[in-house]
């Protein structure tokens, strides 16, 4: 959340196809929608698991059956009760691949804002009572990319004798962000094999986790000229007065000491830095700058401007339609500004 | 996100301690089978394991497809060549081991890895073809201790130790234990699907269908196990009248004694005796657990008249017109059959044909002219069969010597045994006691089969081993075959207390070094060893359909569909209830018993009126309860003090006090 954030840096939006589930899987969602409806904490049991053989259970219990027909045409008592030994196998693994996920608890602690276009980090606080502590859990929101996990059990230790305390484990499960907005990841599914791969326990949970998405940053030219001019009530802007109002490409004839050298010496381009008098002291991010874009890519250049104006150290405001955050210049400040872009209403600036 | 992908995949490759595992389990697995295939089958395993170690170390690549291909046909090759191109089962499994060994070449993502675990299931099914031994048994299991274990490794992606992860195997493997018993007992046996064929197994044991002397000297020296016997019902005989017959020779061309020509073992089927309408006073009725020796023939005692196998036997046993029992095919497999025998006394014999008493006088003409002057003198002396057997007999009684290493005979081996050595073994006293009889006019063959047995109290039957071997002589008097011993007459100690009674110190020797004079907690121990194959073999291994029916008749009071079908869900079903209480126990947690007297304690307050909050530490409760109930102020501070000791000393003396304060509270504790 505090970490510094660059715009260049940030991949372009991938296209990514819209995920749908299947029709099967839709209605297996909406049963568990009837059955579990979203909380922040969710306790893993009977009611939220389901098991099923994989593949290679399935295969399992043709091998089973392979040593029955062997033992059965031997007359072999020994190569049946091994087969008997295998099926059984099988079952107990129902058990031990149930009793790994059983009694996890998992709750919502929260996510890190992210741009469109990234992944969101949602993080998941996990306990468990089991002794044995639960093995290689993948863990994806529906559509998102997996990971595993192990939860290690919690360590018997006399030094806390009330017995009371459950160490939690954080993990992180990240969706992608293709809109900004408000992310709502859906549902997060656990799953697990363990121990024997045989059985495939599940859960597809409903959790009620919720993300801040920022627009993607979209370098765009940052008008000058439009700096709170059109308001008119802060009088007519000059440009060439003492305050520094934004940055314009450098043309032939500017004046050399507003050369912003910064920029110059990263090999962002060569830009002179332009001043307004001092009837204009602040400089504001306007929805209306930006008059010539699309409205989402509005958003998009006027976060670019902020982040641009947060890492030069220029105090900056925002007007948008309807909102409006006083020049300011701190991490609070940036992030009220993200997110009053993250959820402006585009509809509302008709 | 195509990285990530990438990364999650890599989950799914073996790891180097996934590979280890699966290479010990693989040759835990294949060890037991290797020992029955071509020797180069064993470099191929190392060749294997080493290679697949050096693609680990990045030494060498992945087989190709061209290399496996060639590999393979090389194996199926290889294979062809040393078994000549037979079809069988010791073949398949070499192609089994081969594909087994091969995979671990191309071992790389978890779905190898379970494939190479299912081709090791299969593996130590194969074991059981040819040894079915409780020891193999108890391998095989350890062999899938192993394998589990390796499995588990698969995806187990958290560190911990070897002991710990063979322990999770064993533990999963204990779990599914009992649900097998059950499917064991009650799962309906069928018969063979097809026709299958049998392990080609090991080399015979026991006698063969000729006795020359000397022969039984070497197998009287062998310490295994012939057969065992249980009887049924009724008395079993004593030791003394025990004569397992096995077979009749009744061809001798001077040295040797064969089957004749004319004796078919298979499909004579008419038998010479039937029970007499008002017999059966003196049936026997036992079970024979006979140890395969791969010839058709088996024991029983005079004279077989019903004989049944059990179903897992697969073979049918004929009764000849000898009195003998034989089966369909040699004896591949340990086999099980129950016997009827009568005493001749309550059979109805019907005569001897021309030909047949013929061939029972019949010696070659030419060999051992003193055996056969000496018995025509007899005849022409007693005239009695009985005073012939009698003076025969006596003459035994002489000067003869019972000994495992006679002289060695040649040609005339009667004659020489006779007159010139006189010391010699059963097969010795029988032939010559046969030939001296035939010579003599009776009718006469040699019997060969075991005599005795060593009884086991611990499970109720008796041990024949093969150093029970014996020959003895029928004879045909009265109408009736009657059984001679000429051993007895030199030897009597041989038939009354077996074997190792009869023989000096030397000879003792010889029968197997320490076998007669191992210590008696040795003896002991082979008794039970011997006790605990034997219903090994009984319950486990014989376990058939009629086996099952008896337990369910026990059991449940009938063997009705609807009883076993009840019997089985209602054992599935406490069953799955057990597990699930066990192994899943949500909130399961095991507390120690410090955490068990801090519940009590918090039950005990809870009564009082006062709760500890989930944040509330032991210490910060009693001194709020201390606050609040002056009366247990004494009791509350004692547990706040040790409570804390306990935090921060972690000693375990305080940890018992802090246990005695909350279990006595809210009473103060005695302070020593």
């Amino acid at each position: 959340m505090d970490a510094p954030i660059n715009p260049a840096a940030i991949a372009p939006l991938k296209a990514s196809a819209p995920l749908k589930p299947s029709r099967w899987q839709q209605y297996f969602f909406k049963w568990i929608d009837k059955r579990s409806p979203p909380a922040a904490t969710v306790l893993l049991g009977r009611k939220n698991l389901y098991t099923f053989p994989t593949v290679m259970g399935f295969g399992f219990l043709g091998l089973s059956l392979l040593l029955w027909v062997l033992g059965t045409n031997y007359q072999n008592n020994l190569i049946l009760a091994l087969s008997y030994l295998l099926i059984s196998l099988l079952v107990v693994s129902i058990l031990h691949t149930y009793a790994n996920l059983a009694g996890l608890n998992i709750r919502v602690a929260g996510a890190k804002p992210a741009f469109a276009g990234e992944q969101v980090h949602f993080v998941l606080e996990v306990s468990g009572t089991r002794a044995k502590g639960n093995d290689n859990i993948v863990v994806r929101w529906w559509g998102g990319d997996p990971m595993t996990f192990d939860f290690e059990p919690p360590a018997v230790s006399t030094s806390q004798p009330t017995g009371t305390s459950q160490q939690s484990q954080p993990i992180t499960v990240s969706q992608m962000a293709s809109r900004r907005g408000y992310l709502r990841p859906g549902k997060l599914l656990l799953e697990s094999t363990y121990p024997l791969g045989l059985i495939r326990c599940w859960t597809w949970l409903n959790l009620d986790a919720c993300a801040v998405v920022y627009p993607k940053p979209l370098k765009a030219d940052f008008p000058a000229i439009s700096l709170g001019a059109k308001q008119g009530q802060h009088g007519e802007p000059t440009t060439g007065g003492d305050d520094f109002s934004g940055l314009k490409e450098y043309r032939a004839g500017d004046p050399i000491k507003h050369i912003a050298w910064k920029h110059y010496a990263r090999e962002q381009g060569l830009y002179s830095k332009e001043y307004a008098s001092a009837q204009e002291a602040d400089t504001w991010l306007q929805w209306q700058s930006f008059l010539h874009l699309p409205p989402e890519e509005r958003l998009s250049a006027l976060c670019y401007w902020a982040l641009e104006f947060d890492r030069l150290g220029v105090p900056y405001g925002l007007r948008l339609p309807g909102k409006q955050l006083p020049p300011g210049l701190d991490d609070g400040h940036r992030l009220s500004v993200l997110s009053a872009l993250a959820r402006f209403d585009t509809s509302l600036a008709g | 996100m195509d990285a990530s992908i990438e990364a999650f995949e890599q989950h799914k490759l073996i790891r180097h301690e996934n590979l280890l595992w699966l290479i010990v389990a693989q040759g835990v697995a294949i060890v037991p089978l290797l020992f029955h295939l071509p020797l180069w089958m064993w470099l191929m395993w190392l060749g294997a394991m080493v290679w697949r170690l050096r693609i680990y170390a990045g030494k060498l690549a992945f087989p190709t497809t061209v290399t496996k291909f060639i590999l393979g046909t090389a194996c199926v090759a290889g294979l062809m060549l040393s078994y000549r191109g037979q079809v069988g089962v010791e073949p398949m499994i070499g192609f089994l081991v081969c594909a087994f060994i091969l995979k671990l070449l191309e071992l790389r993502t978890h779905k190898d890895g379970l494939l190479l675990l299912f081709i090791g299931f299969i593996a130590v099914g194969a074991q059981f073809l040819f040894t079915q031994t409780f020891l193999m048994a108890f391998y095989a299991w350890a062999s899938c201790v192993a394998l589990v274990t390796a499995w588990q490794t698969i995806y187990l992606t958290r560190r911990v130790g070897v002991i710990y992860k063979l322990k999770s195997g064993f533990l999963m493997l204990l779990h599914a234990l009992p649900l097998m018993v059950v499917m064991f007992v009650i799962m309906p046996r069928l018969g063979p699907l097809w026709h299958v064929p049998l392990p080609q197994g090991a080399g015979q044991t026991g006698f063969s269908d000729s006795l020359s002397p000397g022969d039984l000297g070497q197998l009287v020296k062998s310490q295994g196990t012939a057969f065992r016997v249980s009887f049924n019902a009724g008395q079993a005989p004593s030791p003394s009248g025990m004569y397992w017959r096995g077979l009749v020779l009744d061809e001798f061309d001077g040295r040797t004694w064969r089957l004749s020509a004319q004796w078919d073992m298979r499909l004579k089927n008419g038998q010479r005796f039937v029970p007499k309408p008002a017999g059966g006073n003196n049936l026997m009725d036992y079970t024979v657990q006979l140890e395969p020796h791969q010839y058709p023939w088996l024991f029983a005692l005079a004279e077989p008249i019903k004989v049944t196998s059990a179903k897992t036997t697969r073979q049918n046993i004929h009764i000849t017109q000898q009195g003998l029992l034989t089966a369909h095919h040699p004896v591949a497999s340990r086999m099980q059959y129950t016997v009827l025998s009568a005493s001749a006394d309550d059979l109805t014999w019907s005569a001897l044909g021309a030909a047949e008493h013929t061939q029972l006088l019949r010696l070659p003409t030419g060999t051992n002219p003193q055996a056969q002057a000496l018995g025509q003198s007899w005849r022409e002396q007693y005239q009695a069969p009985q005073a012939i057997i009698a003076a025969a007999l006596k003459w035994y009684n002489q000067d003869f010597y019972y000994t495992l290493e006679p002289p060695v005979l040649g040609k005339h081996s009667v004659d020489e045994f006779l007159w010139t050595t006189k010391r010699g073994f059963c097969e010795h006293f029988a032939s010559s006691f046969a030939v001296l009889m035939r010579a003599a006019g009776i009718p006469a063959r040699v019997v060969v089969g075991y005599q005795g047995g060593t009884y086991n109290a611990l499970e109720d039957y008796w041990r024949v081993s093969q150093s029970d071997a014996h020959a003895w002589v029928e004879v045909w008097i009265a109408k009736r075959w009657q059984r001679v011993d000429p051993t007895s007459a030199v030897a009597p100690q041989r038939i009354e207390q077996g074997i190792d009674r009869a023989l000096d110190e030397q000879d003792r020797a010889l029968v197997g070094a320490g076998h007669y004079q191992a210590p008696q907690w040795l003896g002991a121990l082979r008794e039970r060893m011997d006790a605990a194959g034997y219903v090994w073999n009984r319950w486990v291994l014989n376990y058939d359909t009629s086996k099952q029916s008896d337990l369910f008749a026990r059991w449940l009071g009938g063997t009705e569909p609807w009883r076993i079908g009840a019997a089985f869900i209602g054992l599935i079903a406490v069953m799955l209830g057990g597990y699930t209480l066990w192994v899943i126990r949500p909130h399961g947690a095991r507390k120690t018993p410090l955490q068990k007297a801090i519940k009590q304690f918090d039950k005990t307050c809870l009564t009082l009126g006062y709760r500890r909050y989930r944040e509330e530490s032991l210490a910060v409760f009693a001194y709020r309860l201390a606050e609040q109930k002056r009366e247990y102020q004494a009791a509350c501070h004692d547990i706040a003090r040790i409570s804390e000791h306990v935090l921060y000393r972690e000693d375990h003396a305080d940890e018992r006090t802090l246990m005695a304060a909350l279990k006595q509270f809210p009473k103060p504790i005695h302070h020593p």
